[in-house]
C-alpha cells in the first residue's frame, strides 16, 4: 500500500457520491487500472462484491450466536407447534420463520409438524368392520334382557313370599326378634351378679346411677340459681325500669358464663364416667380370659 | 342424523335409534380403543364393551353437546381398566407390536387396509413409542379434537401444563417419525421440500 493508495481511499467517499473534480478523478481511474487491491476495495464499497465466501455466511451467524445467546433451536423447539398452528403474533412468527428458513433441523421439525397436524385427526375413525354393529347390538341386547329377567324373577319371588299363608307369622316372628335385639336381652338381665357378664351390668348400672344423681344436682342447682336471678330480675324491674335493663344484661352474660361451665363440667363427667365403663368391662372380659382394649 | 332426536329416543328405549348411534359412533370408539390398547383384537373387545356401557349409563349423559366427551370419558375409563387388567398379563412389547402391525397391513380386515397406508402405519408406530402421558394427550388433543379445558378435567392436571404437555408430545412424536424414516429408508417420510 502506498501513498496513491492512500490518496484513493481517502477520495472513495467523494467518488461513491460522485461530487470529485474531474482531473482528480482521472487520476483516481488511472490508479485503479493500476492496482487491483483499489479496484476490490471499490467493488466491495459499491456492493458488487460480497466480503464472505459464498455459506461462510450462515458459519458466521452461528459464530457469533455461539459467542452471544446461545443457539436459537431450543427456543424456536419452544414456539414451533404455535407457529405451526399460526398461533403466534405476526412479529414473532416472521423472526421464527427466518430461523427456520436458515435451520435444516428446524425446518424439518416444522414440515412433519405441519404434516402431523393434518394426519392425526384423520386417525379418529377406524372402521372395525360390518360385524361390530351386529355384535355390539347382541350384547346391550343380552345385558338388557338379562337386567329384565333379573328384575322379573326377584318380584316373581317376593309375590310367592308374600302369597304364602305362613307369611303373616313369619313377619311377626322377625319383627319380634328384631325388637328384642333392639332393645335388650330378657334373659341377660334376670342372670345372677355371680357370673363375670352379671357383675359387670351392675357395676356399669351404679356408675350409670351415680352420673345420673350427678347431673341431676348440677341441673337442679343450675335451674335454682337461674329462678333466684329472675326473681331478683322482676323485683329490680318493678323499682327502677333503666336500671334494670342493665341487670337483665350483666344476668344474661353471667347466666351464659355459668352454662358454659356446666357444658364443660358435664362432658368432663361423661368423659371419666365412660372411661370407668371402659375399664370395668376391660377388667370383666380379662376375668374371662379375654384381652381386649378398649379406647 | 340429528344427534339430539337420537339420544332422546335412546333414553326412552328405541333399539333402532340405539342401533343408529352405534354406526354413527362405532368407527370412533374403534379408534379411541384401537389406540389405547395397540392392536385390533382387544380394541374390538374393548369397543363392545365400551358401548355397554354407554348403553348401561346413557341417562346420565345431559345434551347432545356434552355426548362426545362423555363418550370419549366412558371410552378412556373402560381402556384404562383394560389396561390395568392386562397388568397380571404379560404386555406386548413396542417390538410385538410393530411386528404385528406389519403382519396386519397384508390382510384384509378394515383396520389392517388402514394400517396399509405405509404413512400412517408409520405414525401409528411413532405413536406407540411415545410415553404413555404423551401418547393420551397426542390422542385426546391431535386425534380426537377435544378442548384444552375437557382434557384438563380428565387429566386432573392444570391448564398450563395440559398445552405445555401437549407441544412436547407433538415435538417427541415428530421427531420418532423421523427417526423412523431415517431407519426404513424413506427419504422424506413426511416432509415435502
Amino acid at each position: 500500500m502506498n501513498t496513491r493508495c492512500r490518496d484513493f481511499e481517502d477520495r472513495l467517499d467523494d467518488i461513491l457520491a460522485d461530487a470529485l473534480p474531474s482531473e482528480d478523478l482521472r487520476a483516481a481511474g488511472e490508479h485503479l487500472a493500476e492496482c487491483r487491491r483499489c479496484r476490490q476495495l471499490l467493488e466491495v464499497a459499491t456492493g458488487k462484491m460480497d466480503l464472505l465466501p459464498a455459506g461462510d455466511g450462515q458459519s458466521l451467524v452461528r459464530e457469533i450466536l455461539h459467542r452471544t445467546s446461545g443457539s436459537g433451536c431450543e427456543r424456536v423447539r419452544e414456539q414451533i407447534c404455535d407457529f405451526v398452528d399460526g398461533l403466534l403474533p405476526p412479529d414473532g412468527a416472521q423472526i421464527l420463520a427466518m430461523h427456520i428458513e436458515n435451520c435444516g433441523e428446524c425446518a424439518k421439525l416444522a414440515r412433519i409438524l405441519e404434516e402431523l397436524r393434518a394426519a392425526l385427526p384423520r386417525m379418529a375413525e377406524i372402521d372395525p368392520g360390518p360385524s361390530f354393529t351386529g355384535k355390539v347390538l347382541a350384547v346391550t341386547g343380552q345385558s338388557e334382557r338379562s337386567k329384565h329377567e333379573r328384575r322379573a324373577a326377584l318380584f316373581g319371588w317376593w309375590d310367592a313370599l308374600i302369597r304364602r299363608p305362613r307369611f303373616a307369622w313369619e313377619a311377626a316372628y322377625v319383627v319380634a326378634l328384631f325388637l328384642v335385639l333392639a332393645t335388650g336381652n330378657p334373659a341377660l338381665m334376670s342372670m345372677t351378679s355371680s357370673a363375670p357378664l352379671g357383675d359387670v351390668r351392675g357395676k356399669t348400672r351404679q356408675v350409670w346411677t351415680s352420673a345420673t344423681e350427678e347431673l341431676t344436682g348440677l341441673s337442679t342447682a343450675a335451674t335454682s340459681s337461674a329462678a333466684e336471678a329472675a326473681a331478683r330480675l322482676s323485683q329490680r324491674v318493678a323499682g327502677n325500669p333503666l336500671q334494670a335493663r342493665d341487670s337483665a344484661s350483666r344476668l344474661w352474660q353471667k347466666g351464659y358464663q355459668r352454662a358454659a361451665d356446666l357444658a364443660s363440667l358435664y362432658s368432663a363427667h361423661l368423659r371419666d364416667w365412660g372411661a370407668r365403663v371402659l375399664q370395668m368391662l376391660q377388667d370383666s372380659l380379662k376375668s374371662l380370659g379375654l384381652n381386649r382394649t378398649f379406647s | 342424523m340429528d344427534l339430539a332426536m337420537l339420544l332422546v329416543r335412546c333414553k326412552t328405549g328405541d333399539e333402532l335409534a340405539w342401533e343408529a348411534l352405534v354406526r354413527q359412533f362405532q368407527a370412533r370408539v374403534f379408534g379411541i380403543a384401537f389406540h389405547y390398547a395397540g392392536n385390533a383384537e382387544d380394541a374390538r373387545d374393548l369397543a363392545q364393551e365400551i358401548f355397554i356401557r354407554i348403553y348401561k349409563h346413557l341417562d346420565l349423559c345431559g345434551d347432545e353437546r356434552m355426548f362426545v366427551p362423555w363418550m370419549i370419558r366412558i371410552s378412556r375409563n373402560a381402556c384404562i381398566d383394560h389396561l390395568r387388567r392386562k397388568k397380571a398379563r404379560p404386555i406386548p412389547s413396542d417390538v410385538a407390536v410393530e411386528e404385528m402391525i406389519h403382519l396386519q397391513a397384508a390382510g384384509p380386515n378394515p383396520e389392517e387396509h388402514w394400517m396399509a397406508d405405509s404413512r400412517k402405519r408409520l405414525i401409528h408406530l411413532a405413536f406407540r413409542k411415545l410415553t404413555a402421558l404423551n401418547r393420551e394427550v397426542i390422542l385426546l388433543r391431535e386425534i380426537l379434537g377435544l378442548p384444552l379445558e375437557e382434557i384438563a378435567s380428565m387429566l386432573e392436571i392444570p391448564l398450563g401444563t395440559v398445552k405445555s404437555r401437549i407441544n412436547r408430545a407433538r415435538i417427541e412424536l415428530a421427531e420418532r417419525v423421523r427417526a423412523l424414516a431415517a431407519d426404513a429408508g424413506e427419504p422424506a417420510p413426511l416432509g415435502r421440500p
